[in-house]
């Protein structure tokens, strides 16, 4: 067998010193190559995982304050939103401090947003909801309104993602209280959610999906929604846009 | 030379090594993505699922109220369960393919407590399969999870105690209207709900039961009926802690603790009543000057009056009922003591029986012979020496509380009222501060009442405080109507043990008393000195309903608090 390398190769320095340079870069070429397919995956490994884990803790945030509001918690009081920011720990959940009640605490600051709504289905103005303020006087019949609605977080990123269900317009008298409470949902035009999120709930409750039925005149839902940001990593489509979650309870 | 011979062959044998090394890695490192990929998504779908099925059993358990009879409230339940999932998860959500979830025993149950007859469960169990993407390319296609969701509710024994008094007047339909619509909001057949309306005298229209629809009138989704509450008509005075403790001594007769017990107060005033007995185990209040007799035909000056079997029954006794939290009132000399803004007037028995006469309070007595109230109403308290530290309920006219448990603590442990009690707590009369001590007192027994209904070990006195005994802790809710301009805020803030201010009524300016930044009629608690809740206590919410219009919205708030709480 013809031995791989000749003697003549081995015996001369100066032919080796040739073949060396010649290797030179070999490597940087068959890392180069490996590279290419190795770092994207690595990069797209490291912002999936992120955002997965992202998105986890935000469920997990969104349902956990969307237990408590159902169980009576007050988001309009500091010490709520406080609660709320230890549970989202690591998400950069912030707003100013505040004494009393406040409906809307945001700030530029942070990176997150959390709005906590409760929603009424007011029925047709034959229901018990029209009759107790007259049939003619009930604007709002056949609709999702609002009852309540607190927001706190970052403004920001309130402005950027806005409530998927709307937000709620009303002024002066029409205005939410403190606590965020909705005055006369039945009458005031103001507290009928917006058409876009009457899609959106007649979709999630009213389109009778496996085995749904209409929810009917009077049944209240409570929505949390937040919104978190993930790290300005971007890889082609892979470009971070934060995380959402909506739950109702 | 060898040695170079040995690194030559070595280099030439590295060649192409980094490319293979790279691809053997793959071998590794795609199955670990994978990995990485499919259980993160495995375990963002799980918490989707949990989400939902916590969603589901939150609303399934408040739809228990939804149905006249027990299982037709199962069904509802069931039905609301399979609502709130699919509105959380619908089909396909996340890939995810045969989820179930419907409304069968498997997936939705509801079912009572073992032990707690007032505690019903809801469970929910849904799956669903979920994709892989990566670990597919070693044979594992799908993973099937499951997720189960719990939550309960208590039965609601509740006392509505509604005022009938003269200045209800216009708003009394509204009133009637708002409370069919709360009564509407409760499990019929679970829920107990009774009713007491108060003006000058108490009556207990129903006391607490299961068929309170039918008993009292309602109003919701599946229909209305009419009942007790259609009867009311508006006359009188306010006799609030009268129908405060006697609303309490219902729910205690009850006595079911495993319950969430409920007194919902709705009032348009302020108390102007209390009902003492003027024997206070002691001597009689009747003062020197007076010329009432007693049993025996003798004035105080002329030697009657001394034992409490020389007092005359100007009233029969009241009726209390079996195994109540206060004992049966004997008759003697007792009754309904009333001021106004300008009188004094001693009425009579407080506890009436009839909501639509004319003028509901109870009758005037005639059988006070020599007393200015004999047949009718006196507008001098001269028969009287001094009011009793307590009225008949044993509420405090000058209450004191315990120091420590005070929300905000700078508040006085003291009476919200200011009244001046001497010897063994009595207020004594004759002075210049008669007409305010006696209104004062009637707000402070109010005051009290709320106080002990929500199970206050301690009733205090002066600066003696003694144990009621009492076991039976009761949320008490208020609401305030406006319009007549009466209502006191401070009172109701603090019968209901809310520290918060108004925050039900947004961007009302230019209330006097209210400080900026809050909005609304009133300022929370911190920022009012006179007002005083009990950290120690359940705690409950005030309404301000500023129109008769909005009753109805105030009552379906807290309809929706109670609900809630219940959950």
């Amino acid at each position: 067998m013809k031995p791989a390398f000749s003697k003549r190769f081995f015996a001369n320095p100066a032919l080796s010193r040739r073949r060396q340079i010649a290797q030179r870069g070999q490597q940087a070429v068959e890392f180069l190559l490996v590279a290419i397919v190795f770092i994207p995956a690595l990069m797209g490994m490291f912002i999936v995982g992120w955002n997965m884990i992202r998105t986890i803790q935000t469920k997990e945030v969104v349902r956990d304050l969307d237990s408590l509001f159902i169980k009576g918690t007050d988001f309009s009081t500091y010490q709520a939103q406080q609660l709320a920011q230890r549970l989202a720990s690591g998400l950069d959940l912030q707003f100013p401090s505040f004494s009393g009640s406040i409906a809307t605490n945001t700030a530029a600051s942070g990176s997150g947003i959390i709005i906590v709504t409760q929603l009424m289905y007011v029925g047709p103005t034959t229901g018990s909801q029209c009759a107790s303020v007259g049939a003619s006087n009930c604007v709002n019949h056949d609709s999702f309104v609002f009852t309540k609605r607190i927001e706190f977080g970052s403004s920001t990123w309130l402005a950027a993602h806005p409530s998927a269900i709307g937000e709620y317009t009303g002024t002066g008298t029409d205005a939410l209280s403190s606590q965020g409470v909705v005055p006369s949902v039945l009458t005031n035009t103001s507290a009928k959610v917006a058409s876009a999120g009457q899609a959106l709930l007649n979709n999630d409750f009213q389109s009778n999906n496996a085995g749904q039925t209409d929810i009917v005149d009077g049944q209240f839902i409570f929505v949390v929604e937040g919104y978190f940001d993930t790290p300005a990593f971007s890889l082609g489509n892979l470009t971070s846009q934060g995380v959402y979650s909506r739950f109702y309870f | 030379m060898r040695l170079a011979k040995r690194r030559q062959g070595k280099q030439a044998r590295e060649r192409g090594y980094t490319l293979v090394l790279g691809v053997f890695a793959f071998l590794f490192i795609i199955p670990m993505l994978g990995l990485v990929v499919d259980v993160g998504f495995l375990y963002g779908v799980k918490g989707q699922l949990q989400a939902s099925v916590d969603g589901a059993a939150l609303a399934s358990a408040r739809a228990l109220t939804l149905g006249a009879t027990t299982s037709a409230q199962a069904t509802s339940a069931k039905q609301t369960a399979v609502n709130w999932f699919y509105a959380n998860f619908p089909p396909n959500t996340w890939g995810t393919s045969n989820t179930v979830m419907d409304t069968t025993d498997g997936h939705v149950m509801v079912y009572d407590d073992a032990t707690n007859a007032n505690l019903r469960h809801v469970d929910v169990l849904a799956n669903t399969t979920v994709p892989t993407y990566f670990m597919k390319w070693f044979g594992a296609t799908t993973n099937t999870i499951y997720a189960k969701g719990y939550a309960t509710r208590r039965d609601v024994v509740a006392m509505m105690v509604l005022d009938r008094s003269g200045s209800m007047g216009s708003s009394c339909a509204n009133l009637k209207t708002a409370a069919k619509t709360f009564t509407g909001q409760f499990a019929a057949g679970r829920d107990q709900i009774g009713l007491i309306s108060f003006s000058g005298s108490v009556v207990v229209q129903a006391a607490p039961a299961t068929t309170f629809q039918t008993t009292l009138g309602y109003s919701n989704t599946s229909g209305s009926g009419n009942g007790a509450i259609d009867n009311i008509a508006c006359n009188g005075g306010t006799a609030s802690s009268d129908a405060i403790s006697l609303a309490y001594n219902e729910l205690y007769k009850k006595a079911l603790p495993g319950a969430l017990n409920i007194i919902m107060f709705e009032t348009d005033g302020q108390p102007d009543q209390s009902t003492f007995n003027w024997w206070d185990g002691t001597s009689f209040g009747i003062s020197a000057t007076s010329n009432c007799t007693d049993k025996n035909g003798s004035k105080a000056s002329g030697g009657g009056w001394v034992a409490s079997t020389d007092a005359r029954a100007w009233f029969p006794g009241m009726t209390m009922g079996p195994s109540g939290y206060m004992t049966d009132v004997p008759s003697g000399a007792i009754g309904g003591y009333y001021r106004d803004t300008t009188s004094y007037y001693m009425l009579g028995n407080p506890i009436g029986t009839s909501v639509s006469s004319g003028n509901n309070d109870a009758q005037i007595t005639s059988s006070a012979p020599g007393c200015t109230f004999q047949g009718g109403w006196s507008s001098s308290i001269a028969d009287f020496a001094w009011l009793p530290a307590t009225d008949v309920y044993g509420n405090a006219v000058n209450p004191t509380y315990p120091s420590g448990t005070i929300v905000p603590g700078t508040a006085s442990t003291s009476a919200y009222k200011t009244v001046t009690t001497g010897t063994n707590g009595r207020i004594i009369l004759g002075t210049s501060n008669d007409a305010t001590y006696s209104l004062n007192s009637t707000i402070n027994t109010a005051e009290n009442a709320a106080y002990r209904a929500r199970g206050s070990f301690k009733s205090c006195s002066g600066t003696t405080c003694i144990s009621t005994g009492s076991t039976l802790q009761a949320y008490v809710f208020a609401i305030g109507l406006g319009s007549n301009g009466g209502v006191d805020h401070t009172l109701l803030q603090r019968i209901a043990n809310d520290p918060n201010g108004d925050v039900y009524n947004s961007s009302v300016t230019g209330i006097s008393g209210v400080t900026s930044p809050n909005t609304g009629y009133y300022n929370p608690c911190a920022l009012n000195a006179s007002c005083a809740t009990f950290s120690n206590q359940l705690q409950g919410v005030y309404i301000y309903s500023p129109t008769a219009a909005q009753l109805n919205s105030a009552f379906l708030a807290i309809a929706s608090q109670v609900l809630r709480l219940s959950n």
